[in-house]
Parts: structure tokens; C-alpha cells; sequence
């Protein structure tokens, strides 16, 4: 089935985090089930004051032997430049980034200021996705497939799935709240404003009723 | 001509058939063809049936008597037993029977000898005919013996005497003697009778339905 | 002479035959084939029913028009990247304002292996010819209906339908499988194509065809000891008759019959 779950990250998915403040981050890259523990956190990202070639930063996320690895496991940026993680591959089990710095922490499981979340969508439907950690947040995600029978139609695909679609997210509003697009299209969640919990980006389906009382 | 003719079902008991049922029956109950009072047959067992004494004045405890058959033999139309004695004949539609038939009389007083018993044997043959009877719920073929023929029995009076008494008494023998229709199938199928039964071409023949 | 000889015309008959055919009940099998270039897994339950009789002497009762109803279990897997193109999502970029432009990395899609159940059930209509068979197995006399030869099967109609079917389960199979969805018809398409009616109808013969060559009937089961009268009493035990000989025929005259011969000895 379709996962649109930011709580933990899978191939169709990527997360990212601008630094503006200089300093050494130490992360860990949890397994789903432990993205709640704060375990080992053995990779670094040093944020200094000179600048870099390029604003945004890949590290991929795989498998090394049994644990969970990035790649590259230190990397040196420069301030306001971003670090977008994803999966090396579709065999990548499902993770979760968890650190911290001198003065704040960063984690894929409830998205903050300056995070970013994308998701690549694989099955057609309508996905009412909503802020797992409690907040009012929530919008609607309609996935169709293309009719590639038609040779118009197969153009406008491949050039759609080049383009994304931007839902900005401040405090508990999702602007738009109602996204169109053609499977395999990617939608990225930009997190201007978070409480200080964080927010999720989660399928209805996925989350249990808080409990009453 | 088929042999289910008009109807769907035909069987036929062939006498060599009906024979070895008869054997079957007489020796599994052969009391059914032994009787005799208490002297000869005490009690009632299955080698022999226990009748009572004929009482007559004078002879205390009454007459000491058996009579036994041997299995009998019996021969559908037409007649294949090598001549029957005359003025019996085999009419179509009818079977013959032998057998021979043995009569004890004690003539001594109670206590004395068994010495005392006289017998005599005599060699019966008998025409009769076919009856359906429904024996608890089932329909069944049985025999009745119309007349029987002792063989040189003398005087005349005497013979006739005889062969009313023992027509009756084979008769009785043969009562309880009733082959279920579907027995005449091999116990293959069970047939509803509509026509027979017949006695032809030694054999007896029905026809019915499932 | 036989001791007992017992007839059954054509219409009689037909009753006793049905009922065999369903005595017989269902009959189960299963193992592997080819369902066109796929290597399948099967399994399979069939049974008989009706069918016009029809007499011929000496010795044969041809049915005709036999309804065969048969339900199967059919499973293949597939290597989805046999028949799917390479889908590699392209980069994504969008300018997200006082960030700048951000990009994702190309995804590509692992297509997985995948395994197609189906299920069908159909019944479709064979005449075949039976040789009659008396046999002591046991205690027990039977009469068999034994098939002759291998009965043929028309199974074009029946490989349409199961290939529809087949098309209906993959797409079911086929359906959650991310990004799928815009190459899911061409998918089911090549499937298709790949198995084929001829496919199809192969892999129903392969199936079909040992249920039907084996068929055998019991019409008739008689003890070889039989009770003519239950016994009557402690004096009157029961009366039995022993089959010695069986043996059946169907005799023709101006009309055909199913003819048994019995020869009987006391027990």
C-alpha cells in the first residue's frame, strides 16, 4: 500500500532542514520502529561560516550490513544551506533522522521551522493526510492516473512528473489544503511555521484516535 | 421381443435358482421340514419343531408320531424332471415339487422299547402354484401345492387319505417360504411389481418399475 | 441358463447411472504446468453429473452431453520487470521562497515480483463411451462403468473465459504495486497476450483431461453373501444365498437392455 506516513521515511520519500546557525549537529538514522529512541548518534553535519558550492546537500540513507548508514556519514556546510536525506534504494528499510545541536534538535518524526518532507506518490486514490502529534493541521492529496493510451496525455505525464507541488505549512494551516496530481508526481511540504512539538504529515488511515480523557 | 417388454424392469428366477434358495432356506430352518412329538423331537429346536401327542382314549399320553420331508425339488413348466407319475401333469403356468416324505409311528406303551417304531418313506410329487403374499411391507413370491401324488399306495382310499394329509402338510412346510421380489434381482434393484409372477420357459418372470 | 437374469431398459437405467455419477462425488487434484510462458501452480476439483444414455450391445453405454463442473486454483509469479519499462522519477525541483530552489534526487522504481491467484469455475458439456466391467472386490460384487479411450473436451470457450479471468486477477494482483497505475492496462494487456486462448486452453487440458480419463462409475454393488429372509426367531435363523457368478451385458432386440446375469449357490 501507499505509505504517506513523515514519521518514518521511505524510497518515495525525502526529508530536509535548512541550518542557519553555525555549530556541529550529531544525528543518528534510526529504524522505523526505534524513531521515537535517541540512539547513538554517530554522523555530523558542521555548519560553518563559509559558504559552499552549492545550497542543498544530499546524503543518501542505506544499508550496511544490519544497520542503517549515511552517506556521507560527516559533511561540512556552510549557514543556511539545507541537507536533504533520502533512500539509497527501494530495498532501504524505512528510517527515521533523529539530532540535536548545541541549542536545538532536528528530527524527521515531527517536522519543524525550516524542514521539508516530499513524497512520491505510486497509487492513484485520495489521501486525506492530517498532524499525527495532535495539531489541527490537515489537507487533501488527489492522486490520478494518467491515460497513457493517448499520446497527449503521455506528454503531459512526463512533463508533469518534472513538476512538484508545494504545500506550505504555518501553524495548522496547509496552504493549499487540496492538491491535484497524476501518479508518480512528487508534493513537498514546506514547514514555515511548527509548534514546538512538530508536525506530521500523515495519512488519516494511519492514525489511531487519541485516546479521551 | 426385449425382455422388459412394456414395463422398465424384468427378472427371472431360473428353477436351478429357485432350487438352491430352496436349499438355502430348508437347511438353514430345517425344522421347517421335521415333526414329531415329544418322543421324537422333544422341543422345538432349529433341526426340529415339537408338535403335540394325538391323544386317543386308551392310549395314555396320546400317539407318539413324526413326519419328515426331504428338501424339495422343484421344476417350473415345462416339465424337465424325466416323467411325473401319472394323472399328474405339469400344466403351463405351474411348477412340480418332489420330495420324499417319512412318517414314524411308536406302537409300544410308554417305557417300552423305541424298538416299538415303525416308519415308512414314501416318494411324493406335487403340482402347484405361485402366490404373492407381502410379508412386512415387502412383496414376495411364495409356493402353494394344489395336488400330490403318492406313488403306489394301496388301496386307492388310503393313498387319497394320505396325500390330503401330507398336501397339507407340505403346504405348511412351505409357508413361511417367500423369496422377496428383489431377491430375483440379486438384491441389484428393487422392483415395483405391474405383471407376474409367471411361470415360463423354467423360469418364473415379473416385470415391473424401479 | 443363469439362475437369476434381472433387465433394465434404457429410461430405468439412466436414474441408476446418475446416481453413480454422483456417488462418485468430487474428485481432486492438483500439481504444475504452463500457462503460455509462465510456470504455474494448480489445483483442481471436478465432478459429473447427467448425461443422455444410450444402450449398445454388446456391451458399451455411450452418455452424452456429461456436465463436468470443475473449479481451479491456478497461481503464477511474475517478474514484473520482465514486462514493465524502466521508471526512473526524474529530479523535482520548486523554488520555495527565502530558500531557494530545492531539489529531490531521481527515484527508481524497483519493480517487484509478484504472484497472480485466480480462481474459476466453469462446467462444460462431453459424450463419452463406457465399457461395462463385473468384478469381486471383497465381499462385494460391483458393476463398474469404465471409460473408454480419452473422451474429448471442448475447451475454447471455457480458455476465453478463464483468460478474462485470468486478466480480472492480475489487475487485482497488479493494482497495489506503486507507480504502476499508468502502465497497469498495457500490463494486463501483455499478460494476455502472453498466455493467450491457446495458453489458456492448454493448461485446461493439461488439468482437465486426467478427470476424465479415468471416470468409473459404480452402478451396481451387491454383497457376494447375501440375506434372502432375516432370521425369525431363536428356531429360524436367516436364509442366505451366495453369488457365485456376476456378469452383465446389454443385449439388443426391438429395444437395448441393460441385462445381469447372476448364478447363486446356497450359503
Amino acid at each position: 500500500m501507499e505509505t504517506l506516513d513523515s514519521r518514518t521515511l521511505g524510497p518515495a520519500d525525502t526529508y530536509a532542514r535548512r541550518f542557519s546557525t553555525a555549530g556541529q549537529y550529531r544525528y543518528s538514522v534510526a529504524s522505523a520502529g526505534l524513531h521515537c529512541v535517541a540512539i547513538n548518534a554517530r554522523f555530523t553535519i558542521n555548519i560553518t561560516d563559509r559558504s559552499t558550492a552549492t545550497s542543498q546537500h544530499i546524503v543518501q540513507v542505506r544499508l550496511d550490513g544490519r544497520h542503517l548508514v549515511a552517506d556521507p556519514e560527516d559533511l561540512e556546510i556552510g549557514i543556511g544551506e539545507g541537507v536533504m536525506w533520502h533512500a539509497a534504494d527501494a530495498s532501504t528499510p524505512r528510517y527515521a533522522i533523529h539530532g540535536a545541536g548545541m541549542q536545538t534538535t532536528f528530527q524527521s518524526a515531527a517536522l519543524g521551522m525550516q524542514s521539508l518532507y516530499t513524497h512520491a506518490f505510486g497509487l492513484p486514490g485520495v489521501y486525506a493526510w492530517i498532524d499525527a502529534i495532535g495539531g489541527k493541521l490537515w489537507g487533501e492529496i488527489s492522486v490520478r492516473d494518467p491515460d497513457l493510451c493517448a499520446e497527449p496525455a503521455r506528454e503531459e505525464w512526463v512533463r508533469a512528473l518534472k513538476r512538484g507541488a508545494l504545500v506550505y505549512i504555518d501553524g495548522d494551516i496547509a496552504t493549499p489544503r487540496r492538491v491535484e496530481i497524476f501518479t508518480g508526481q512528487t508534493v513537498f511540504w514546506a514547514i514555515r511555521q511548527a509548534g514546538r512539538q512538530g508536525i506530521t504529515i500523515t495519512d488519516r488511515c494511519l492514525v489511531r484516535p487519541h485516546p479521551t480523557g | 421381443m426385449s425382455l422388459t417388454q412394456s414395463d422398465s424392469l424384468f427378472a427371472a428366477l431360473h428353477e436351478g435358482g429357485a432350487n438352491d434358495i430352496t436349499q438355502a432356506f430348508f437347511r438353514a430352518r430345517p425344522r421347517l421340514l421335521n415333526y414329531g412329538s415329544p418322543l421324537f423331537i422333544p422341543a422345538t429346536t432349529v433341526a426340529g419343531t415339537s408338535m403335540p401327542r394325538i391323544s386317543f382314549p386308551g392310549v395314555p399320553g396320546g400317539l407318539e408320531w413324526a413326519v419328515r420331508f426331504t428338501v424339495p425339488i422343484v421344476d417350473f413348466h415345462p416339465d424337465s424332471s424325466g416323467g411325473m407319475p401319472p394323472p399328474l401333469t405339469l400344466p403351463p403356468g405351474r411348477f412340480s415339487l418332489r420330495s420324499t416324505v417319512t412318517l414314524w409311528m411308536f406302537c409300544g406303551r410308554r417305557g417300552e422299547s423305541v424298538d416299538r417304531v415303525v416308519e415308512t418313506s414314501l416318494d411324493l410329487w406335487a403340482v402347484g402354484s405361485l402366490l404373492v403374499r407381502n410379508v412386512d411391507g415387502t412383496s414376495t413370491v411364495g409356493f402353494r401345492v394344489d395336488a400330490v401324488e403318492l406313488a403306489g399306495v394301496l388301496p386307492e382310499t388310503l393313498g387319497a387319505f394320505l396325500e390330503c394329509m401330507i398336501r397339507m402338510m407340505i403346504n405348511a412346510a412351505l409357508a413361511p417360504l417367500n423369496i422377496p421380489l428383489k431377491a430375483m434381482t440379486a438384491g441389484a434393484f428393487t422392483l415395483v411389481l405391474t405383471r407376474g409372477p409367471l411361470i415360463e420357459t423354467d423360469q418364473v418372470e415379473i416385470w415391473g418399475h424401479l | 441358463m443363469s439362475d437369476i437374469t434381472a433387465a433394465i431398459d434404457e429410461v430405468a437405467v439412466t436414474p441408476l447411472i446418475h446416481n453413480a455419477e454422483a456417488a462418485l462425488g468430487t474428485s481432486s487434484r492438483s500439481g504444475s504446468g504452463r500457462l503460455g510462458s509462465f510456470d504455474v501452480s494448480w489445483s483442481a476439483k471436478a465432478s459429473f453429473s447427467g448425461g443422455a444414455v444410450d444402450l449398445i450391445a454388446p456391451g458399451t453405454i455411450r452418455l452424452a452431453d456429461i456436465t463436468m463442473s470443475y473449479s481451479l486454483g491456478v497461481s503464477f509469479s511474475l517478474a514484473l520487470s520482465s514486462i514493465l519499462p524502466v521508471l526512473c522519477l526524474p529530479s523535482v525541483c520548486v523554488n520555495i521562497p527565502c530558500v531557494g530552489e530545492v531539489c529531490t534526487p531521481p527515484i527508481c522504481i524497483d519493480w517487484p515480483s509478484i504472484t497472480i491467484p485466480t480462481s474459476f469455475s466453469d462446467s462444460l458439456l462431453f459424450t463419452a463411451d463406457f465399457r461395462l466391467e463385473t468384478y469381486l472386490a471383497g465381499a462385494d460384487w460391483k458393476v463398474d462403468l469404465v471409460v473408454e479411450g480419452l473422451p474429448s473436451l471442448e475447451l475454447t470457450p471455457a480458455a476465453g473465459r478463464l483468460l478474462s479471468t485470468i486478466g480480472d486477477a492480475a489487475a487485482a494482483a497488479l493494482a497495489p504495486v506503486p507507480f504502476i497505475g499508468p502502465f497497469l492496462g498495457g500490463a494486463i494487456l501483455l499478460i494476455k497476450n502472453t498466455i493467450a486462448t491457446a495458453g489458456a486452453r492448454g493448461l485446461l487440458g493439461l488439468i482437465l483431461t486426467p478427470f476424465v480419463s479415468g471416470i468409473r462409475y459404480t452402478v451396481i454393488t451387491q454383497p457376494r453373501i447375501q440375506e434372502v429372509l432375516p432370521a425369525a426367531g431363536p428356531s429360524d435363523p436367516a436364509v442366505r444365498i451366495q453369488l457365485d457368478a456376476v456378469s452383465a451385458a446389454i443385449v439388443s432386440s426391438d429395444e437395448d437392455e441393460f441385462v445381469l446375469s447372476v448364478d447363486i449357490s446356497p450359503a
